[in-house]
């Protein structure tokens, strides 16, 4: 029954409500309607914001409340039950429910709950501008039909339609309710009647909620609606009702009845939207979508994903490669000798402090600092990719492929970034959700060889494989991929079994351009992170190295000033030989490379040249340079590593500018790991050199993973990785030697 | 609908992504969302966010107590992907 409550011209007000989804454009129709005239504080008890502001308008005011942002009102989330209390408590006269034009279907969920409540409602359809521009077109007639309400079209961002929605509210307020009824279907509906009439004649009187609702959500089982009806007197009664009502539509079913009646709601939901709404066919497939047929394609999605990587790798590896060698020669060139100067001022100059000082504190920092074109270029990648979206899809088309191998979709990215360098590729491992796929990948990881293996396999392949170079290095990299995945494959059928493959949805977001502040930003905090965490343990282990080489053990040197076969380091390297032994290169020399290897595999080939007594640097025939020139030949070398980065650039897609061929090892390094190699194998030098290279290619990175994966693993994954990388790298090195040897190979 | 959306969900063979879904079901993606989320809150699916907790664990095991963990959502180096859903029975296993 329609009532005027308001029958003159005098100043009226109306309480109104505005309701809707999250970013259906609410806010913005409250600062259109409200202006300055807001209130912003809290719903009382509660942190959620509440908004109320006034509108005016001759002599009509709104006293307009701005609900929070839902999907719908099941009383699920705190804005839920905030929205619904205040709409069934307060009784607002009118309820504008906003809703995304473009988003309709999904936005009427809550319209048609709202409507439940039994309120004047007036649908305002925002956001018009951008749904014709996607080529959606209403029949507002239809639609406003289906649900019994006033329906507007409005773009609230740009003040359209507002006059009319207030007249609308004005309209409305002398409702007292709406005349809204959705079908669940016969034998729902009557089963809501008859509850419906139940509480009517049981709680007359001592409810105010509309029955038909209290029905509906006694049905669905709302925990919040049963508490309340359990307080009141004869409540019980009701719910016993409820109950019968609920098992005989479960039996009929078969099915959860809120899960029916919401299922219900969608299909009519559906329904409605078919006959009211239009879009343009081009709609349908956003350009996301027709980029996505082809990157997440069944077979092309998985090569592109894998040629993404590829650049990643290659922007780590090629791209920082010109910046490690200008922070390497800056730190062990000019700044080692204004060190030394500065030393010298104080008489330390040929002191232990200065040895500690350049080759145990600067070559440490050395080693710190050599990271941070790594990590940057690497978080660059990491950051574009995911900027632009591509990430999810590659995760999305790895997930089925690793699957397979026991591992996670999103592990491949720590493997392939361990091409590069083992540490960020551990750190890579926080990409995964399951501790499970962390510490599988995490240990996986190492067994892809790094960037700093590469220069021991070009040295030792030139040596000893000199027709067939190329080849060997590429089995190398292959026999770390075959040897990951056996252990993979190993471990999950043991200590880390193989969860069951969980059905995987993933919401693909569209794809855009990524954002230079937001790359930046992702760059300096990965990389800054590492810094803090791993720079000191880097260090530590450093000067623990300088300080093995600084001691003296039986010879006739001085502390910081002895041979290395006679320092500390030396004489662990000959104990550690004769394990070695039977793999061909039981040298003391190449154990020591190969211990100095556990601090950075960078050093592997210095620390031999420094056991053998090569020394490839041109001997300096002058006076030191002073420090202008220091300064110059740092702004030389960084002009240098300027102009190698930008021809590195065409490299990442196989364009060689530079012309330049791969460096060949100094006669001097030739000839005498030729000649240590043939006495430590019995005359197999090629074989002991192949096994050095699996030595090399399979133990422990580097005492910077080690750190890693005691961070990222913890301390027992990382001395079992450890100790599994030690065993393995010996047991395959010895079946290469021994199983050559048997073969008559070598 | 909501069933047939569990139900595919259920029995992927593999990663499958919402517009997929929505072009077989011919199910609105914007509704779409609103039926996982229906989903999760039954608990038939998990959104899959355990990272944090997973992070907190690692950080925990590596002996890292400074106490300016912030979590997943402030780690530098997770990975920004986004929202996906798993399965709660086949979770379980």
């Amino acid at each position: 029954m329609k009532t005027t409550p308001f029958p003159s011209v005098e100043s009226r007000s109306i309480r109104v409500v505005l309701a809707g989804n999250p970013n259906a454009g609410k806010s913005t129709l409250f600062n259109a309607l409200t202006g300055m005239r807001q209130h912003v504080g809290n719903w009382p008890g509660k942190t959620v914001e509440k908004k109320t502001g006034v509108y005016n308008r001759d002599w009509l005011s709104l006293a307009i409340t701005d609900l929070p942002g839902t999907y719908s009102l099941s009383a699920f989330s705190l804005e839920e039950i905030i929205a619904r209390d205040f709409i069934l408590d307060e009784l607002p006269e009118v309820i504008v429910a906003v809703a995304d034009a473009s988003n309709l279907e999904r936005n009427l969920y809550l319209v048609v709950q709202l409507l439940e409540l039994e309120r004047p409602l007036v649908l305002a359809l925002n956001m018009m501008d951008i749904a014709v521009r996607q080529g959606w077109s209403y029949d507002i007639g239809a639609l406003s039909r289906g649900l019994a309400a006033p329906v507007l079209q409005m773009t609230a961002r740009k003040a359209e339609g507002l006059d009319a929605l207030v007249d609308t509210i004005e309209d409305l307020s002398a409702n007292q309710t709406n005349s809204f009824e959705m079908t669940y279907g016969h034998d729902i509906d009557t089963e809501i009647a008859c509850l419906a009439e139940r509480i009517e004649e049981v709680l007359k009187q001592k409810i105010v909620y509309p029955a038909r609702w209290l029905a509906i959500k006694l049905l669905e089982g709302d925990a919040d609606v049963v508490s309340r009806i359990q307080s009141i007197p004869g409540g019980l009664t009701v719910l016993t009702t409820a109950e019968l009502a609920r098992a005989r539509l479960e039996a009929l079913f078969a099915e959860d009845i809120e899960t029916l009646m919401a299922d219900r709601r969608y299909r009519w939901i559906h329904e409605l939207v078919t006959r009211c709404v239009e879009r343009s066919p081009g709609d349908i497939a956003t350009p996301s979508d027709r980029i996505d047929r082809v990157a997440t394609h069944r077979w092309l999605g998985i090569p592109l994903f894998m040629l993404a990587m590829w650049i990643v790798f290659k922007i780590t590896t090629d791209i920082s490669a010109p910046w490690v060698d200008w922070i390497t020669g800056v730190i062990t060139g000019p700044i080692s000798r204004w060190a030394v100067a500065l030393l010298n001022t104080f008489g330390l100059g040929e002191s232990w402090v200065a040895s500690l000082v350049v080759d145990g504190l600067l070559a440490g920092v050395g080693v710190v600092m050599a990271f941070i074109p790594v990590l940057l270029a690497l978080y660059f990648a990491l950051a574009v990719l995911e900027d632009t979206g591509y990430m999810a899809r590659g995760a999305f088309v790895m997930d089925r492929f690793m699957n397979r191998l026991g591992l996670h979709g999103r592990s491949f990215l720590p493997l392939m970034v361990g091409f590069g360098c083992s540490v960020p590729a551990i750190y890579a491992t926080r990409t995964l959700t399951n501790q499970r796929d962390r510490i599988l990948t995490g240990l996986l990881v190492p067994f892809m060889s790094c960037g700093a293996r590469l220069p021991v396999y070009i040295l030792f392949s030139a040596i000893f494989f000199p027709r067939n170079a190329s080849l060997v290095i590429l089995g190398l990299y292959l026999l770390g991929i075959v040897v990951a995945l056996g252990i993979g494959l190993l471990l999950q059928r043991t200590w880390l079994p193989s969860e069951v493959a969980s059905g995987l949805v993933m919401e693909l977001p569209p794809y855009r351009l990524p954002h230079a502040r937001s790359i930046w930003y992702h760059m300096w905090q990965r990389t800054r992170s590492f810094l803090q965490h791993a720079a000191s343990l880097i260090l530590f282990t450093a000067m623990i190295i300088w300080l093995m080489m600084a001691i003296p053990i039986g010879g006739r040197g001085t502390f910081a000033n002895t041979p290395v076969e006679e320092s500390a380091f030396g004489r662990l390297s000959t104990i550690v030989a004769p394990v070695l032994r039977p793999l061909g290169f039981g040298s003391w020399q190449a154990s020591g490379a190969l211990i100095s290897g556990l601090v950075a595999k960078e050093v592997v080939i210095s620390t031999l040249a420094q056991s053998y007594r090569i020394d490839d640097q041109p001997a300096a025939t002058g006076p030191a340079p002073t420090f202008f020139e220091d300064l110059a030949e740092i702004g030389a070398s960084f002009a240098a590593a300027v102009g190698d980065t930008l021809r590195a650039i065409p490299s990442l897609i196989g364009i060689n500018l530079s012309g330049e061929e791969e460096e060949q090892p100094s006669a001097g390094v030739s000839a005498a790991l030729q000649a240590s190699f043939e006495v430590s194998s019995g005359g197999h030098a090629a074989l002991a050199g192949l096994a050095f290279m699996v030595f090399v290619l399979l133990y422990t990175p580097c005492m910077a993973a080690i750190a890693a994966e005691r961070q990222e693993l913890g301390t027992r994954w990382m001395w079992l990785s450890v100790g599994g990388q030690l065993l393995l790298a010996w047991l395959v090195a010895f079946v290469i030697f021994r199983g050559g040897l048997l073969l008559g190979v070598g | 609908m909501l069933r047939e959306v569990l139900h595919l969900v259920e029995t992927a063979e593999g990663p499958i992504s919402l517009a997929d879904i929505s072009r077989q079901l011919g199910i609105d993606r914007g509704v779409l969302d609103g039926m996982l989320n229906y989903w999760v809150r039954k608990g038939e699916l998990l959104v899959d966010n355990r990272s944090t907790s997973a992070c907190h664990v690692s950080c925990a095991e590596a002996g890292c107590h400074c106490g300016s963990c912030n979590g997943a959502a402030g780690c530098p180096f997770m990975a920004r992907l986004p929202k996906s859903y798993v399965a709660a029975r086949r979770e379980k296993g």
